[in-house]
């Protein structure tokens, strides 16, 4: 079930009625985590043993940690959660990807290997819900929060279901101290949470599921293509991949809010990010300060000298990259956002502190150079990951850089820079003055236009046909 | 007073202001739905409509072949006739489009029949939605409770879409838009412009041109030349598993309304190509002609079988291997014609 499928439009409805009739807190929140589950199987039932087998290790995990009377046995009951939690990750992720290039090596080496093939099928938001799964018994062991009793509240933290598919990827402390009692709905969450459905429905509906009729040709056939579709290309799923994950996010968050919860805020205008840095404190923010927080700072962060500190942003970001994929793709993007952060800081310790460049960086001009910059550092980092094969990989960066094929079709439809346009002026209109939604600021009667507007937008002037979000296959 | 109680009015007047505008938008393309529906008219909902819309002499009613086979124009000679043979229509799909839309009967109804009329495990979607009623579905979902679910389904969906103008009328709309900003901007979107022309294009030939779709001549609509640079299946899935079962009560219920309706009914057994008759689904085609004929001994109908070598259609009469060419249809409408007036026009 899709959040852009006309079943989740039944779903939903039956499942908001019913949760808000029901009293009592037992009641509201074991019909949440049956209506989750449900959500779940309804891609594929067989699968819900993954989701309650991890579910139960990491409760009886975050009890045993707890209970647990010695550091040293803590620590062994949290090896047990991560272990099971990155075996279950890497088993249904990784297997196709470690046997094929085992294979590709030996048979590199002149070891007869034969004809192999493995097929995974991937449980869907495996990534996310075992994430969530260790940032909690994580939390439990750094004595954050306290080991939750319930299975049945520990299980629903894991499988709520507006973020079990694509996030965001919600941490313990965050939501469990919701889950005290059932929070009552607030007017302003029924309007915010219809802003959110509203926003981020258009963002997929509308903008991602039309530019992926342009990006998916030019990307399955880039020598067909000239260099100027080429950078139009880039720019479109630059676009594309912000509204469909975004999207998902905004309605994750709205949906949340109908039941009275609080999801935390995922992107924050992406592109007007000046530097590496600051792009991934804007974008997927629950994955960046997951990652942060548990893997870079386990690392050992900043603290182990500049060298240290350098490998560890390398090290957080490509195994970043490999989350978000199987293959050397995701590696190599990974590595490559790594390598970024790393000049990025050296470039900002060298700098910060000196009149003349602090003068300089605080210049409007300086600024807009380096949003410019930044963008295409990112839209080259997306190259990597959107081509299917390294010579169409290497023909796209070389037209992105200026160079390219010019005997090819040149295919751009009017409406890849519109819906571009519309990218850039939402983040104009909201992110230049800094607020989360500058359609929120507007007065009644605008704002509810606007939603008319966005709802004309996507029934009468979308693709018809909506694509699954692109986050799903993470 | 706290903020929350405070900005009530405010956040409630912003969905109050929300459903209104949905609510004032789909009045407003409700008015204008003659414009929308000419822009993207739906094969079953606009034929129905212009055809329960006028007053007919002559309707031919069917599946495709009957579509683009049987001219009404030339049936009826000097009366009018309709088209109203839908694509993809089974027995179940002809008897609720004639039981429907003939509210006022005609003179004459001429099914133009096909194997595949009768084929047990098509289930189509767009009789539910556009041509049932409630009661409909209920019968039908007796006789095939296996598709019962879905037939309801189909039926709710068909059902809240015209509900919703916005989303009823979305093709049209677009298309509209877009040939409106092609008035300024004329590259700016090609491909829906194409697809407003056409449906216009379509609407009227549906509403003006009685229904009658003929596949125009060229070597794209013609069985001999698609053959010559191999364009032609050899093997055709849709009359595979062929047996017949419940879409015959629906040939019976077309009887019985005609009957009841005090209309003239014929039917004629459609010609198709030789390939799929004789070669490709031999079976099929005789299982069909022994079923018919089993009707017309029992209930007396009145069947017309022009054959190939009677009418002399040859390849170059038939746009596919199921459905003829505009001189095919010609040829065929100018038959029928001739047979009813020769044997007579048989009163109820």
């Amino acid at each position: 079930m899709n959040f852009a499928s006309r079943g989740f439009f039944i779903f939903l409805p039956i499942v908001l009625v019913v949760y808000h009739l029901l009293r009592g807190r037992e009641a509201k929140f074991r019909f949440l985590l049956a209506a989750s589950w449900l959500f779940y199987m309804s891609w594929n039932p067989w699968f819900i043993w993954v989701i309650l087998f991890t579910s139960v290790i990491d409760y009886a995990s975050g009890l045993l940690i707890e209970a647990a009377p010695t550091p040293r046995a803590k620590k062994r009951w949290l090896a047990l959660s991560v272990i099971s939690n990155l075996g279950f990750l890497a088993a249904f992720k990784y297997t196709e990807f470690i046997v094929g290039n085992g294979l590709a090596a030996a048979e590199a080496i002149g070891w007869p290997v034969g004809e192999w093939t493995v097929k995974v099928v991937l449980p869907l938001g495996i990534s996310f819900h075992t994430f969530q799964g260790i940032s909690y018994t994580l939390d439990v062991y750094r004595g954050k929060i306290k080991a939750v009793r319930s299975f049945g509240d520990f299980a629903l933290f894991v499988a709520f279901f507006p973020q079990l598919v694509a996030g965001p990827i919600v941490r313990a402390v965050e939501f469990l101290p919701q889950m005290e009692t059932p929070p009552p709905v607030t007017a302003t969450q029924v309007v915010e949470g219809l802003h959110w459905i509203v926003v981020g429905m258009t963002k997929k509906v509308f903008i991602a599921d039309w530019l992926a009729q342009f990006v998916d040709p030019v990307f399955a056939h880039p020598g067909a293509y000239d260099a100027v579709t080429h950078r139009w290309a880039v720019f479109a799923y630059a676009a594309q991949i912000y509204c469909d994950f975004s999207g998902y996010s905004d309605i994750a968050i709205g949906v949340a809010k109908w039941f009275g919860f609080e999801l935390p805020e995922n992107f924050r205008f992406p592109y007007l990010a000046g530097s590496i840095a600051e792009f991934w404190r804007r974008w997927h923010i629950s994955l960046s300060t997951w990652m942060r927080d548990y893997l870079y700072i386990s690392l050992g962060g900043s603290r182990r000298g500049s060298v240290r500190t350098y490998v560890n942003l390398i090290a957080t970001m490509t195994l970043c990259g490999l989350w978000h994929g199987a293959s050397w793709n995701y590696v190599l993007w990974g590595f490559y956002n790594g390598v970024l952060l790393a000049g990025h800081r050296l470039y900002d310790h060298a700098l910060t502190g000196r009149p003349w460049a602090d003068q300089m960086r605080g210049a409007l001009t300086f600024r807009f150079l380096a949003v410019l910059g930044t963008f295409f550092l990112v839209a080259s980092g997306l190259v990597l990951v959107r081509s299917q094969t390294w010579d169409g990989c290497w023909l796209v960066q070389q037209s992105l850089a200026g160079f390219g094929t010019v005997d090819a079709l040149r295919w751009v439809p009017t409406r890849v820079p519109l819906l571009i346009g519309l990218v850039v002026l939402g983040h104009l209109f909201s992110g230049l003055r800094d607020v989360r939604c500058g359609i929120l600021e507007l007065p009644p009667v605008l704002r509810a236009a606007t939603y008319v507007a966005s709802v004309v937008l996507m029934i009468a002037f979308g693709p018809g046909v909506s694509k699954a979000f692109i986050y799903f296959q993470f | 007073m706290n903020p929350s109680s405070r900005n009530r009015p405010r956040w409630g007047r912003v969905v109050a202001c929300f459903l209104l505008g949905l609510a004032l938008l789909d009045l407003g393309i409700a008015a204008f739905r003659d414009t929308w529906s000419a822009y993207a008219p739906h094969p079953y909902a606009y034929r129905f409509d212009a055809c329960r819309r006028g007053r007919w002499d002559v309707v031919v009613i069917g599946g495709s072949p009957a579509l683009y086979g049987l001219d009404p124009q030339v049936l009826a000679e000097t009366g009018r006739g309709y088209n109203l043979a839908l694509p993809l229509a089974t027995t179940a799909e002809v008897y609720h489009a004639a039981r429907h839309a003939l509210q006022r009967p005609p003179r004459l109804v001429v099914y133009g029949i096909c194997a595949s009329d009768f084929k047990e495990d098509r289930v189509e979607p767009c009789g539910p939605e556009y041509l049932m009623d409630a009661a409909d579905v209920v019968v039908w979902g007796r006789q095939r409770p296996e598709a019962a679910v879905w037939g309801l389904r189909k039926f709710t969906e068909g059902r809240l879409e015209r509900a919703w103008q916005l989303f009823r009328y979305r093709h049209g709309i677009r298309r509209w838009a877009a040939d409106r900003v092609a008035g300024w901007w004329p590259d700016a979107f090609p491909e829906t412009v194409a697809e407003a022309r056409d449906g216009l294009a379509r609407a009227e030939a549906w509403r003006d041109g009685h229904g009658f779709v003929s596949p125009p001549p060229g070597p794209l609509t013609c069985l001999d030349t698609l053959k010559q640079c191999g364009c032609v299946q050899t093997h055709l899935s849709y009359f595979e598993n062929y047996h017949i079962a419940n879409y015959l009560s629906y040939l019976y219920r077309i009887l019985d309304w005609a009957e009841r309706s005090r209309v003239q009914l014929v039917l004629v057994d459609m010609p198709v190509s030789a390939d799929l008759e004789e070669k490709m689904v031999p079976r099929a085609f005789a299982d069909f002609r022994a079923c018919l004929a089993e009707v017309e001994s029992r209930r007396g109908l009145r069947v017309l079988r022009p054959t190939r070598a009677g009418l002399g259609l040859t390849d170059a009469d038939f746009a596919d291997l199921v459905h003829l060419n505009a001189a095919g249809a010609a040829r065929l409408s100018a038959w029928v014609r001739d047979r009813i007036a020769e044997e007579g026009e048989r009163t109820p």
